[in-house]
């Protein structure tokens, strides 16, 4: 087991403004397991995938990273953390307009102080096919090489966790397959754990595992899933809206 | 909507804001502070007609007031008198030191009667404590006497320190020195009737007051020219960030010129503010400089804030000057194309343009140019073409300089040094227009200090003088020694050998030489003059240097005829010498046989060896006379070195309001590239860069600019401040390398403040908050 959701719950706000992002998930995740969460917007998908990687606090319950419970962290400590133990892939603006597409694949180790251990790097880079674009600032990338550098340096430093929000969401489809092989090899071959928030079936049929969240809550749970099984499951989320 | 646009983000205002209201305060100030002098000056106009000159005599006093017109004419005598106060030192400002014969009333006690009596003004009084029936030191001529305060005086409205003397001491001390007029007398009749040398008395000082506000002005307008900066780089900034509202807005029909309008719009609002904020605050510095540097020492002339002048001056500068810097960044946020509301992505960045670089290096090139080919007035066309054309290559400088550092900055502070390096140089001309601000100061102060140390290098090399002695006496500024001087001193157990010196001039009618008086038996031991034909005995005569006897043609045994100060001499050449360096006299004559009048300006004293500091304390105490400066070989030196620096300082004091609005421009600058940067900020938060390299990068980036600024500030103004030093034939061009360097750490200090605001807020930041921001 690499991480842990334990009675997660993330309530923003209070009082009569209160709203529950997350009440209550709990979910494991098996080293090298590529588990795609999907739910409707605003179903806490994004929430619960922050509270895992760090980057956000809950309210209740517990996140665990490898044994370590993330709300005994402090600021400096989560942000080692993060940098360390955990690969972010955003929906967009992934890299830093002034650094190379090579210093933003090693930046999480430049700012750990660390030297580029050159073969996995390399190793990397070449899965991701970005090895002759490495002196290209991000404005001379495709947003498909963007997004393959943003999943090179979340791998560079080989966390204990790669987490992607929608990681394909604002590319085309090509581009987009070219992500989530990418994502499916390096849990398969590299045993490197993947947490992908998307709601695209497609995207989520590349995964070992679907959670489905519905207004904060971890409603099902599909191993093995195929588009057409994930997009039937989805559609039983829409249907009491139809009948409404 | 212009209101509503600026209220909305009134803290990207804010810094401007400040910059353009000290500019517009600088202007008022020194409007204020100058008319306030002015009038200082002109109060103290005698409200009579006074004649001064050389012969003033009572047959001349009694010719004039014969003249149609006049009531009365009645001979004055007045100088140059120092109190002592209770401290031991000289009471007021020297050089409004003054003593006088008694006329008019006292307020307190009574008038002088005799030598031994003197009345001081109140305001005097009531600063020293003294009163009637105290006994005071009171120095003139160079010689300290005690008195008995009799009386006390209404205080000049000038101020200063005023004493009076009974009119027989009055004109022992002084001798007769004016006639001062009563009645209403036609001045151009007045004029036939006097001799040559003597003339009706105008009050030469009228033009200071002109001439100081001329000087503030100047500083005021490089503050302004500062200011102009920074606004201009707030409106470009603002823009960048409001492309796509000003795209909106053209996109739903809006022209060019009503976006135009809006922002020019939102400029004269700041502008307006500016004034009405400035101006008070220009008449609360003019307020303080009144009561601090007023004319002579006296209460200050009260300010007219609202005459037409200075209020004028204040909405020129506040409004017309802020919606001028706006115009440029106003006509470029109106072109932004429609379609650009449809793009995404970070606002494009304006590399340097190539027109501005080449037109900048040429701009450079003439300036230097003209700057070293030798003619005064050419520097001064020279000087700020150099200036704006390294202004315009500021952005190149600014690329290529980030680019040298971005290496070195990586291996001392790692990625946050690269981090720094390449958020310097991403928008070059922000950077630039940042930097230009503080270089404007900068440029200044080192054109300022390069020529002053040079000057004040030459003045420490004239202080080695060549001689020998281990002491000198030379009286303070304003002061003179006394006659006797050289023989009190001589008097005294410790010292050798004692001589003074007295400048004097040979008139020959057709040339003029310099003779210095000296004491004959003792000046070989005190200078290592070198005798190369002759013997030096100057009770026989006259020794004249080998340059001298060179230029007149004059041998031993030439006798020289002319005359000094009114008396006519004859001199026999007893000898020729050669003079160490340093020691600058035409000839050397015995101190006796010039005229009475001519007092020395230095003594010379050697000491027993090793008795230097001993003998110092001994003439000190002797003398017991604070207008007397003793002082040892190394002192000297030093304090010559040391003349200018309260000038220095009063320019860095007026230059420090330029740089503060410089500094204002970098924290502008930081503030809303770190807003632009939000996500950018965030991103690197998430990945795992911690709150305190955020800190970090900000602010070596900061530091970035301003020394950017600095450098090309320091050499633009080093380069003008020895084209200047060179135009001046004979000083030695001085690099004060330790000034420069306390620049550039002034700066560097400034860089690191500039960055804690912005960096304190970026650190803070929450990481999804400034993921989600919207670009
Ligand atoms: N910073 C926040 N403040 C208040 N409410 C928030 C905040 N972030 C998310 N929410 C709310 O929490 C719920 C879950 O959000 P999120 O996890 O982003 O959903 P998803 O990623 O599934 O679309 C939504 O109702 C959203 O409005
Ligand atoms: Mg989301």
């Amino acid at each position: 087991m690499v991480a842990e959701a334990v009675a997660l719950g993330k309530v923003y706000g209070d009082g009569e403004n209160a709203v529950v992002a997350l009440s209550g998930v709990s979910a494991v995740f098996r080293r090298g397991e590529f588990t795609a969460v999907m739910g409707p917007s605003g179903s806490g998908k994004s929430t619960l995938m922050h509270c895992l990687a760090g980057l956000d606090a809950p309210t209740s319950g517990t996140a665990r990273l490898g044994g370590t419970d993330l709300g005994a962290l402090s600021d400096d400590a989560l942000t080692a953390l993060r940098r360390e133990r955990v690969g972010f892939v955003f929906q967009s603006f992934n890299l830093l307009p002034t650094l190379t597409a090579w210093e933003n694949i090693t930046l999480p180790l430049a700012l750990a102080g660390r030297r580029p251990d050159s073969a996995w790097t390399e190793q990397v880079i070449a899965a991701v096919g970005l090895g002759d674009r490495l002196d290209h600032r991000p404005a001379q990338l495709s947003g498909g090489q963007q997004q393959r550098g943003a999943c090179a340096r979340a791998l560079v430093t080989r966390p204990e966790i790669v987490v992607a929000d929608e990681p394909t969401g604002n590319l085309d489809s090509r581009s987009g397959a070219r992500i989530l092989e990418l994502l499916r090899r390096c849990a398969r071959e590299w045993e490197q754990t993947v947490l992908m928030v998307t709601h695209d079936p497609i995207a989520a049929g590349y995964a070992d595992r679907v959670l489905f969240l519905a207004d904060g809550a971890l409603v099902d749970e599909m191993p093995e899933p195929t588009p057409e099984r994930v997009l039937d499951r989805m559609r039983r989320f829409d249907s009491p809206a139809v009948g409404r | 909507m212009a209101v509503r646009a600026v209220v909305a983000q009134w803290s990207r205002f804010v810094l401007p804001l400040v910059g353009v209201v000290l500019g517009v305060a600088f202007v008022s100030g020194a409007l204020l502070y100058g008319a306030s002098v002015r009038a200082a000056l002109d109060r103290a106009q005698p409200s009579g007609i006074v004649i001064e000159g050389a012969a003033m005599t009572p047959a001349l006093a009694a010719r004039i007031a014969e003249a149609p017109g006049v009531q009365s004419a009645r001979l004055r005598s007045t100088g140059r008198a120092f109190l002592v106060g209770p401290d031991g030192g000289v009471v007021g400002p020297p050089e409004w030191a003054v003593g006088a014969d008694h006329v008019g009333d006292t307020v307190r006690g009574h008038a002088p009667g005799g030598p031994g009596e003197v009345v001081i003004d109140d305001q005097t009084a009531r600063r020293t404590g003294y009163d009637v029936g105290d006994v005071v030191r009171v120095i003139v001529g160079g010689v300290a006497r005690d008195a008995r305060v009799s009386g006390v005086v209404a205080a000049d409205p000038m101020g200063g320190t005023f004493m009076a003397f009974d009119p027989a001491t009055a004109h022992r001390l002084f001798g007769h020195t004016a006639i001062e007029v009563s009645g209403a007398p036609d001045t151009t009749a007045l004029v036939p009737l006097l001799p040559e040398d003597a003339y009706i008395a105008s009050n030469a000082a009228a033009g200071d007051g002109e001439k100081l506000t001329a000087i503030l002005l100047g500083f005021a307008a490089v503050a302004v020219f500062v200011a102009v900066f920074t606004v201009a780089n707030t409106f470009t900034m603002l823009a960048a960030a409001r492309a796509r509202e000003h795209a909106l807005l053209r996109a739903v029909g809006a022209a060019r010129r009503q976006v135009m309008r809006g922002v020019l719009a939102e400029a004269a609002l700041l502008g307006a503010v500016a004034t009405v904020l400035g101006h008070p605050l220009g008449i609360a510095a003019a307020w303080a400089l009144n009561g601090l540097f007023g004319v002579g020492d006296g209460p200050p002339v009260p300010l007219r804030p609202f005459t037409p002048v200075p209020v004028v001056a204040a909405v020129a500068v506040g409004l017309g000057v802020t919606v001028a810097a706006a115009y440029l960044p106003a006509r470029r946020a109106a072109a932004v194309p429609p379609i650009a509301a449809l793009r995404t992505g970070l606002p494009p960045t304006t590399a340097s343009s190539r027109t501005r670089t080449v037109g900048g290096a040429a701009a450079t090139v003439l300036g230097s140019a003209l700057l070293f080919s030798g003619s005064q007035d050419l520097v001064y066309l020279g000087a700020p073409l150099l200036f704006l054309g390294l202004v315009a290559m500021v952005p190149l400088l600014a690329t290529a300089l980030t680019a040298l550092v971005r290496g070195p900055l990586t291996r001392i502070a790692g990625v946050r040094g690269t981090l720094a390096a390449e958020n310097t140089r991403r928008n070059p001309r922000r950077t630039a227009a940042t930097a230009s601000a503080l270089m404007t100061g900068l440029a200044i102060c080192a054109a300022v200090t390069v020529p002053i140390a040079s000057v004040a290098a030459k003045a420490q090399r004239d202080a080695e003088t060549g001689d020998a002695a281990d002491v000198r006496i030379t009286p303070m500024d304003f002061a003179t020694a006394a006659a006797d001087l050289p023989a009190r001193v001589a008097g005294l157990p410790g010292a050798r050998a004692v001589t003074p010196i007295v400048p004097a001039v040979l008139d020959l009618g057709d040339d003029r030489v310099g003779v210095t008086g000296v004491d004959p038996t003792t000046i070989a031991r005190l200078v290592p003059i070198r005798v190369t034909d002759g013997t030096l005995d100057l009770r026989r005569g006259m020794a004249v240097s080998t340059e001298t006897a060179a230029d007149t043609g004059w041998r031993v045994g030439s006798v020289a005829s002319g005359d000094v100060a009114g008396a006519v001499v004859s001199l026999p050449v007893v000898a020729v010498y050669d003079a160490p360096d340093g020691f600058h006299h035409d000839a050397l004559v015995d101190a006796a046989v010039l005229p009475e009048d001519r007092t020395p300006t230095t003594v010379l004293v050697q000491a027993e060896p090793g008795q230097a500091d001993a003998l110092k304390r001994e003439i000190t105490a002797a003398l017991d006379n604070p207008t007397m400066l003793v002082r040892t070989r190394a002192e000297h030196r030093d304090a010559e070195g040391a003349r200018f620096d309260p000038f220095l300082n009063i320019l860095y004091a007026l230059l420090s309001i330029s740089v503060l609005i410089g500094a204002l421009g970098v924290v502008n600058t930081m503030t809303m590239s770190t807003i632009e940067r939000t996500r950018e900020i965030g991103l690197l938060r998430a990945i795992g860069l911690g709150r305190r390299d955020v800190v970090t990068v900000l602010r070596l980036e900061s530091v970035l600019i301003a020394l950017l600024g600095t450098l090309t500030g320091l050499v633009a103004g080093g380069v003008v401040g020895v084209a200047v030093v060179l135009t001046q034939g004979g000083l030695p061009v001085v690099i004060p390398w330790g000034r420069l360097a306390g620049f550039v750490a002034v700066t560097t200090v400034i860089g690191l403040l500039a960055a804690q605001w912005p960096a304190r807020r970026a650190a803070r930041t929450h990481v999804l908050t400034a993921i989600g921001a919207s670009e």
